[in-house]
């Protein structure tokens, strides 16, 4: 079965790219405009292998949502990605700090992402 | 082009307008950190979105940003006015590459070094010392104090050439040499107006005419013409060349809108003194400069002059020897330094220009200073060197289009056209007069469908100017063939055409953003209709098997109904869909206004309240242009300096409103100001020395009726222009635009206390509700928005005073008309059983007025068609529309008829 991963991010041009390297790789792909919205939805019940957010959003950024992530039940080891265009070592070591299981630096080609995607992702 | 990058560009520009309302935002409020967030989250996601695609100049100038607001965010660096504006231009820049990429797919190379300068700015801020006040930076007047760096010595690269200067035929440059030896400054100005300056209110044409102490001028094209098909009419891609004799004051002044697009030259006088025509080198110009010079090395100026003058008497005027003698003989009566004459004698005698750099060697008094090219390869083609020769140019090729035109049978539009262009072309020159004679030919021109009485008339015209004037008419005919001038009036013949507007420059306007909620209320709607249609074959099913017609009546009634609800809700929803906030409008005001107020040093704080009021779309894009001449006027003339405020003991900083509300079915949106008002005492003067109204009317007027003046066709003219408005945007044009969406103007002022502009416009313009009346037998509509009330008055209750009728109605009078006189129909009008007149209330202006009917029917929906053809010309009908029944419904236009 495909598995599902959830985007995040507040740029749509952004949510559409992501969204359609996924879609062709043969993932299935859910996407929020930011961190609260990503929230809601997987507390209501949306069930994400592997999450690709971006840090720098209204509403809850990316840190945040990784923080709350790791604390809902079943997600304590799903891998989640950060994809953003800060490239600072001590975010990057706070995100890690948190729970972050990878750190991409935008733009990210469609090959490198999918490559990193299944390193992360057991059996994809 | 791909569907990711046409969602980019949406996404980019929604993040430019955040980004500038947020730094609007930010410039009243600096320490608002949620702003600064949001704004630097803007510029973020908008420069990782620039990533995806190849745009490095975007991705450069986006990162400087970042990286800039970062430093802000961070309380690194101190936000300021300079940084703002930093920002806005970076910002632009992305925008302007946004239409780029939009029109063409890609940048042009020729953006880099732009993106590169942009992005090296940015970063400046944050290399530059940051405890250095940055608010002191001076703002726009910096833009000028650049251009004209007199007194460094790299001034010199800034004159023109002495191949442009050549350009300026030898009597104004002798006229120009008087006028700095009589203690004027000369200056060489270059105006290159912004591309987009048509849509901006901009007039550069009327602008650099109007420019005071203009000696000479000409007009050329930026770049080679595109051709003709390619030609966007409404990019200005001009240049005006100025020679003026004026004070950096007044420069800045008149261009007070537009410092940024001039390069202000100063021109020493004796960069000016060159001669020009045919051979250079001859043997008695050598013989004779060698003979003076030495006659001005022992002082003899006078036999100098003497011997200059006979000389000049022998030589053929036309010669270069000759320009150069009269150059001399001016020098020696303007008593110029002995340097410049001895250059001038020196280069007479080697037949060669005047090379008027060494003279600040020879002679420092002589301070002459010319000209070393700098790089401006391209001469562009002399184009219009003054109006008035333009115009003459204008009419020579009219006459021969005319003179082509005359061999075949000419159509009426053509003629019109020409016409049209020739009377402009007089008014242009000073004689409206003789406009008469131009109609006269029209008259005999439509009636023999020929152009030759035109062409006669033209002729005519151009042998007077031929006889009075020093025949520019014979000059015109080498004027190059791809002459613009000559496109324009050659391109007279059928209807001109009028496709293009702003709003096709603006791709932004494009997409409609509509809420979610309204579409699936349409969905809905959509399938109820599905729903009642299936129950019309069931209906008919029915009418077979035989039930009962009065049965079959009822249910086909309560199947109308129905559907009708249906219709109804689904023409509501799909005018919500097309309902746009005015904040789509109002949006572009803080920076035009931020903008404006520091280009002419006011302050200025705008409250805008109301702006998510919503109208349809075609109403408020229409309600755009008026608004932004408003405002314009607003900042210009209604609001003072902040000294004048302070001696009229108000705050400093002026404060424009610009409020908009719902109102029953209109949007009223209000500018007021707390400026100077308007005096009525001057606008009266102002109209009765524009012929508007004579003396007498300008006395009984009320003041209010005064102010309304304004509002009159031609009361902004070109004088008034210059010193009113500086720009020629009538309020005329404005009450115009709006009486097309079918809106009002109305004007309140105080004097010292403020004006009020207060615009109302209808919510949507699709369908008209209207109501059919009916007089002498023949059905009528009229707008249901005009309608006041419908009311029976009995015939004894109306009154006759003098020649018209009046009735009292609820303590006021009404004036009465009876439809039957206004539509010229001899019957009298009809009155029911109880000897009751139909009377329909209806607004005329701010005043109600009585129209005397026959009999009220029903109100109904309509789509209104405009009359065309033959009958568009008949101004009492608004249109006609089709009723359910087939028959067409003719809709009056009250407003005319009354």
């Amino acid at each position: 079965m495909a598995k599902t991963i959830l985007v995040v991010d507040d740029s749509a041009t952004m949510l559409m790219s992501v969204k359609t390297t996924l879609e062709m790789n043969g993932f299935k792909a859910e996407t929020a405009a930011d961190g609260l919205q990503a929230l809601t939805r997987l507390k209501g019940g949306l069930k994400a292998d592997l999450i690709i957010t971006d840090v720098n959003m209204p509403n809850m950024n990316g840190m945040d949502l990784i923080k709350n992530v790791r604390t809902l039940p079943g997600y304590r080891f799903t891998p989640i990605l950060t994809l953003t265009t800060e490239s600072q070592a001590t975010k990057r070591d706070e995100a890690k700090k948190l729970g972050a299981t990878g750190w991409l630096v935008k733009p990210v080609s469609g090959a490198d992402l999918i490559k990193v995607i299944k390193q992360v992702l057991p059996g994809a | 082009m791909n569907p990711l990058l046409t969602q980019f560009l949406s996404e980019a520009r929604d993040f430019l307008q955040s980004i500038a309302e947020k730094l609007m935002q930010l410039e009243s409020a600096p320490n608002d950190n949620e702003a600064m967030n949001e704004l630097f989250r803007a510029v973020h996601t908008l420069k990782g979105n620039s990533g995806l695609f190849d745009f490095p100049e975007m991705t450069r100038v986006l990162h400087a940003g970042e990286d800039l607001l970062d430093a802000v965010r961070e309380e690194r660096l101190a936000y300021s006015r300079a940084l703002a504006d930093q920002l806005l231009d970076a910002m632009d820049f992305v925008g302007m590459l946004c239409d780029e990429i939009e029109s063409r797919g890609a940048i042009g190379a020729q953006h880099a070094s732009v993106g590169a300068e942009l992005a090296a700015a940015l970063r400046e801020f944050m290399t530059s010392d940051s405890d250095s006040a940055p608010d002191a930076a001076p703002a726009a007047p910096a833009d000028l104090a650049r251009a004209v760096a007199s007194n460094t010595p790299d001034s010199i690269f800034l004159a023109p050439p002495a191949e442009e200067l050549l350009a300026i035929p030898e009597d104004i440059r002798r006229a120009a040499w008087q006028r700095a030896h009589d203690g004027a400054s000369l200056y060489w100005l270059c105006y290159t107006p912004d591309e987009q300056c048509f849509f901006q209110g901009e007039d550069p044409f009327f602008l650099a005419q109007q420019t005071p102490g203009l000696l000479w001028g000409r007009i050329t094209a930026r770049e080679a013409w595109p051709p003709l098909a390619e030609l966007d009419a409404y990019r200005c891609l001009l240049r005006f060349d100025l020679l003026l004799a004026i004070t950096r004051a007044e420069i800045d002044q008149h261009f007070r809108y537009v410092p940024e697009q001039l390069t202000l030259t100063p021109l020493p006088a004796l960069a000016l003194v060159l001669p020009v025509g045919d051979g250079k080198d001859s043997a008695e110009g050598e013989d004779f400069a060698s003979a003076a010079l030495h006659q001005l090395e022992t002082g003899s100026l006078d036999a100098l002059r003497h011997a200059t003058t006979v000389m000049l008497e022998l030589a053929s005027p036309q010669r270069w020897l000759a320009s150069a003698l009269r150059w001399l003989l001016l020098l020696l009566d303007t008593h110029a330094a002995r340097g410049a004459v001895r250059l001038l004698l020196e280069s007479i005698r080697d037949g060669a220009t005047p090379d008027w750099r060494q003279s600040g060697t020879a002679d420092a008094a002589a301070q002459a200073t010319p000209a070393p090219p700098h790089g401006d390869p391209d001469t562009p083609a002399a184009l219009l060197p003054r109006a008035n020769e333009v115009a003459w140019e204008i009419l020579a090729w009219q006459g021969e289009v005319l003179a082509q035109a005359s061999r075949v049978a000419a159509l009426p539009g053509h003629l019109h056209a020409a016409a049209t262009t020739l009377r402009n072309c007089l008014r242009a020159l000073g004689r409206p007069d003789d406009t008469r004679r131009v109609d006269e030919a029209l008259n005999e021109a439509l009636a023999t469908s020929s152009a030759a009485p035109l062409a006669a008339c033209l002729q005519r015209f151009l042998a007077e100017a031929g006889a009075t004037a020093a025949a520019p008419v014979a000059a015109t005919a080498a004027a190059p063939a791809s002459s613009p001038v000559a496109t324009t009036a050659s391109d007279g013949e059928g209807e001109p055409r009028f496709g293009r507007r702003a709003d096709d420059l603006l791709p932004g306007s494009r997409t409609l953003k509509v809420d979610q909620a309204k579409i699936d209320r349409l969905m809905n709607l959509i399938g109820e209709m599905v729903v009642a249609k299936n129950a019309l074959p069931y209906l008919a099913a029915r009418a077979e098997s035989g039930s009962s017609a009065r049965e079959m009546a009822r249910e086909i009634k309560a199947q109308h109904a129905v559907i009708n609800r249906i219709a109804e809700e689904m023409h509501d929803a799909i005018m919500q869909v097309r309902m746009l906030p005015v904040s789509f409008v109002f949006q572009r005001f803080p920076r035009l206004v931020r903008d404006i107020s520091r280009k002419l040093g006011k302050e200025v704080s705008l409250v805008v309240e109301g702006e998510d009021t919503e109208a349809d779309k075609n109403v408020i894009e229409a309600l755009a242009d008026p608004l932004v001449h408003i405002v314009r006027n607003s900042l210009d003339h209604g609001l003072e300096n902040p000294q004048e405020r302070i001696a009229a003991g108000k705050a400093a900083a002026g404060r424009i409103a610009l409020t908009a509300r719902q109102e029953a079915d209109r949007v009223l949106i209000e500018v007021r100001d707390d400026g100077r008002g308007i005096d009525p005492a001057h606008i009266r003067r102002k109209a009765v020395e524009k012929g508007i109204i004579d003396a007498d009317t300008a006395h009984r007027i009320s003041d209010q009726e005064a102010i309304n003046l304004v509002f009159a066709a031609g009361f902004s003219t070109a004088e008034q222009v210059s010193d009113l408005s500086g720009r020629g945007v009538g309020m005329d044009v404005v009450r115009d635009a709006l009486e097309k969406v079918s809106g009002t103007v109305t004007l309140e002022s105080e004097v010292g206390v403020g004006t009020c502009l207060r615009l109302s416009l209808p919510l949507s313009m699709a369908v008209n509700q209207v109501m059919v009346i009916e007089s002498d037998g023949q059905a009528f509509g009229v707008a249901m928005d005009c309608v006041v009330e419908t009311v029976r008055l009995p015939r004894s209750s109306v009154h006759t005073i003098k020649d018209s009728l009046a009735a009292v109605l609820r303590g006021r009078i009404v004036p009465l008309r009876p439809l039957n006189t206004l539509l010229g129909i001899e019957a009298p009008p009809l009155c029911n059983e109880a000897d009751e007149l139909a009377v329909l209330i209806v607004r005329h202006g701010s005043d109600n007025v009585g129209v005397i009917v026959d009999d009220f029917r029903q109100t109904c929906d309509v789509i209104l068609k405009p009359l065309d053809g033959i009958l568009d010309a008949l101004p009492g009908y608004s249109g006609s529309a089709l009723m359910g029944d087939g028959s067409v419904l003719l809709v009056l236009n009250l407003k005319e008829l009354i």
